[in-house]
């Protein structure tokens, strides 16, 4: 009987074994890889059906990397994405940034290992549902805010003033504090209310990206 | 003894100087009084006659006049505020006129005390304007320069204060970064904790207490030894001590070229507003011929100086006694030249104008002794502001580094053993023995990692596997890594890790928004502390937005600097990481 096969490709052992020996429980045929490059040999090797790939996969390219050249190398091999990061925004990729075809899924909302499963048949039957885009979740953290509102906040929340944020950006102060008070708005933070509004739509971020204030 | 470098002389700038807003400050107005009353009684009462007691009305009246004239034109068009533009025909103007008033004052005056024959009205009248622009305008060239030297040097310093301030920052947010790791272990550790607490017997206490004594063993000692002085700081405090010494440096004893501290220009300037008004007295039917002559000598005789002595370099007091030796070499030149002609000066005459080309050599002396320490400041502070530059780079990537480790440890290690342990004992009822060793020993593999903080990849094993990734999408030409680089790179890894990264995100930008088909990577070691790289690509120029996100805000924290330019047939990224 012919096996599905699956490249798993995740940094951290422990799990990456936890979903390979998962989805061989479940019939399909895996391979692992540790970081991107182990990947791609795995991919020219073994013509997989999917790929289950983390985006942190430590020093080099990251899983967004090898996901856009394997979408232009091998379009035809699915892609699920099992991650930490809300959604693309994250790493400075548009919201919208992944197509259609692949399944995006956040570790902490992952209920069990059936819906990684099912997210690797929706793929490979190109039926990907909401349940399967974490990342477009109306729900999910900072959902409302563009990407650039996303940069101006991760900066707001580094601390930066809104001259600092204008110079980075090659923009004028004016403009930033535009984007400032939009993103105000879509925190539903009230400026004139007592407490520091940049210092709540810090937390905001810090929260939603899982970060501290160091790690900004 | 330590040579430093002489700047050469700089005509535009010495013309800015003198048309110049210090040429009408206090300071140059009260350097001028010592000049002017000395140059009237040492060479007026033996030539003319009369008491010092009148010659000393007429030198403070001389002087008052000239000054009072002078302030007429600063409180009207040619204000001393530092950020007056340098006005040559107004200051000129003005010169002239305070010179003919200090002339004509002293002529009228000496002339009511009776000590003043007619033949010296020409002389005053002439005389004095020459003597107040030169004099004056050598003064303000001084101070110019002064007040330049003081201005690069007190942005220099307020440049190092900033990148002090910033340097504390960085190292404060490294600290505070520190301080979060064992507060994030914890954290993560403890609902992990209180499941097998919960659900079972002593036997996971023990785990418990095992698991919190690791954290102690291993997490503290870590952020201990992080928290550490780096060599960072030691270097930083040099290099701070290094910049005092720059500014505060009483530098007299040095070696110099004696040929840069010959101004020729500056010789025959101070001459001629002495040689004219003398020849009118001396050579009165040849006042023309003998001016155009000596000044011809004067510059003659210096600029050959200046270029045979170039070479020559010696301690200052005997470069100094070597260009006096000049000036009177210089006034025997003028001497010979004019007895050719037939001019003849007398004795005395030779003795004047000998002393004043010795003097005009001491001046010159001391302006370029100035200017060669205060070059040397200048560049021994720049010296230290590039490397406390480069020294924040490193602190940045050391954050970015330490910020990335941690986050990938705990996001990654850490969290994922926790959400395997989890979802293996989700399906277990009661665990055994084994399974909560075999948890036990996945959660201490995870933290195990903390401890490894300081190992990673090289840059050839990064660099082969963004080639990999990429291959059949795009054509990376390798860079070549030289030995002296690849050197450096294995002793820093965070230099090592920034690179790659710097890398990383251009490919990626290169084929993702550029759709490049080829991109060449270019590193090379351009200084001992600074790594160049040149990504080029033959995809389409990156839009100003592109510019502007993340991987830029990735390039801001890791390089010193870096820029993006696009020409017709490549996009070339440019950044500097200091290593």
């Amino acid at each position: 009987m012919y096996q599905r096969h699956i490249v798993v490709v995740e940094d951290e052992a422990l799990l990456r074994d936890l979903i390979a020996k998962t989805l061989e429980a479940k019939g399909f045929e895996v391979t692992t890889a540790a970081n991107a490059a182990d990947a791609t040999r795995a991919i020219k090797a073994h013509d997989p059906d999917a790929v289950v790939l983390d985006v942190e996969l430590g020093p080099g390219p990251n899983g967004f990397d090898f996901a856009d050249s394997l979408r232009k190398s091998s379009p035809d091999v699915g892609i699920v994405f099992l991650t930490n990061l809300p959604d693309p925004r994250f790493v400075g990729r548009e919201a919208n940034d992944l197509p259609n075809s692949i399944s995006y899924l956040r570790k902490s909302q992952l209920v069990d290992t059936d819906q990684l499963v099912q997210a690797i048949e929706a793929v490979l039957k190109e039926s990907i549902s909401a349940d399967y885009r974490h990342d477009l979740d109306k729900d999910r953290p900072l959902s409302k805010l563009s990407k650039k509102q996303i940069l101006v906040l991760q900066m707001l929340a580094g601390g930066l003033t809104n001259s600092q944020i204008a110079e980075r950006r090659g923009t004028t102060i004016r403009a930033v504090e535009g984007i400032v008070s939009r993103i105000f708005q879509s925190l539903s933070i009230d400026v004139q209310a007592e407490g520091n509004a940049r210092v709540e739509a810090a937390a905001a971020y810090l929260s939603a990206s899982g970060k501290t204030f160091s790690e900004v | 003894m330590q040579k430093l470098e002489t700047p050469e002389t700089n005509l535009r700038e010495a013309v800015n100087s003198a048309a110049g807003p210090a040429a009408f400050s206090n300071s140059v107005l009260l350097q001028f009084a010592p000049i002017s009353f000395l140059l009237i009684l040492i060479s007026s009462p033996n030539r003319v006659g009369g008491s010092p007691l009148q010659w000393l009305l007429l030198a403070i009246v001389g002087y008052l006049v000239t000054v009072t004239i002078l302030l007429a034109f600063r409180f009207t068009v040619l204000s001393a505020d530092e950020n007056r533009k340098p006005r040559p025909l107004w200051t000129s103007i003005a010169f002239l006129i305070a010179g003919a008033g200090r002339g004509l004052s002293i002529f009228f005056l000496g002339d009511a005390l009776g000590i003043m024959s007619p033949e010296e009205f020409w002389y005053r009248l002439v005389g004095g304007p020459l003597f107040v622009y030169g004099a004056i305008s050598v003064l303000a060239i001084l101070q110019g320069s002064r007040n330049r030297h003081q201005k690069i040097l007190d942005a220099l310093e307020l440049e190092k204060s900033e990148l002090d301030e910033l340097r504390g920052g960085i190292r404060e947010r490294i600290r505070s970064q520190r301080k979060d790791l064992l507060a994030r272990v914890q954290l993560q550790l403890a609902p992990l904790f209180q499941e097998m607490n919960a659900g079972t017997n002593s036997a996971t206490n023990k785990i418990s207490q095992k698991l919190t004594d690791f954290v102690d063993a291993v997490v503290r000692p870590l952020s201990h030894n992080i928290g550490q002085e780096s060599s960072f700081e030691i270097r930083a405090t040099d290099l701070s001590k290094k910049a005092s010494r720059a500014k505060i440096k009483p530098q007299y004893f040095f070696k110099i070229s004696v040929g840069m501290t010959i101004i020729p220009e500056l010789s025959t300037f101070a001459a001629a507003s002495l040689i004219i008004a003398s020849t009118t007295m001396i050579f009165p039917n040849a006042v023309a011929l003998a001016t155009v002559l000596s000044l011809l000598a004067v510059y003659t005789s210096t600029f050959v100086m200046k270029k045979l002595l170039k070479k020559l370099t010696l301690t200052t007091p005997v470069a100094f006694v070597v260009s006096l030796m000049v000036g009177i070499a210089s006034s025997l030149f003028s001497y010979l030249l004019l007895m050719v002609f037939g001019l003849v000066l007398a004795s005395a005459q030779l003795l004047q104008f000998a002393a004043a080309q010795v003097l005009v050599a001491a001046i010159s002396f001391a302006i370029q002794l100035q200017r060669t320490r205060r070059m040397s400041a200048e560049q021994e502070m720049t010296g230290v502001v590039k490397n406390l530059e480069i020294l924040n780079s490193q602190l940045r990537q050391e954050l970015w580094l330490n910020r990335r480790k941690i986050a990938s440890v705990l996001h990654g290690s850490v969290q994922s053993a926790l959400y395997a342990s989890a979802m293996r004992l989700a399906k277990i009822e009661s665990p055994s023995a084994d399974e909560l060793q075999s948890v036990r020993d996945d959660l201490n593999a995870a933290i195990s990692k903390l401890d490894s903080l300081e190992t990673g990849e090289s840059i050839d094993e990064i660099l082969k596997q963004i080639i990999e990734v990429w291959d059949g999408v795009v054509e990376i030409k390798s860079p070549v890594i030289s030995a002296d680089l690849s050197s450096a790179l294995s002793d820093n890894q965070a230099a090592s890790t920034c690179l790659a990264e710097v890398i990383r995100e251009a490919v990626s930008n290169a084929v993702k928004h550029g759709d490049a088909k080829r991109i060449e990577l270019e590193v090379e070691k351009t200084a001992m502390n600074l790594i160049s790289v040149v990504v080029s690509n033959d995809g389409k120029p990156l839009s100003k937005q592109a510019d502007t996100g993340f991987g830029s805000s990735i390039l801001d924290e890791v390089a010193l600097n870096w820029s993006l330019e696009s020409t017709a047939e490549l996009t070339l990224l440019r950044a500097q990481i200091a290593v």
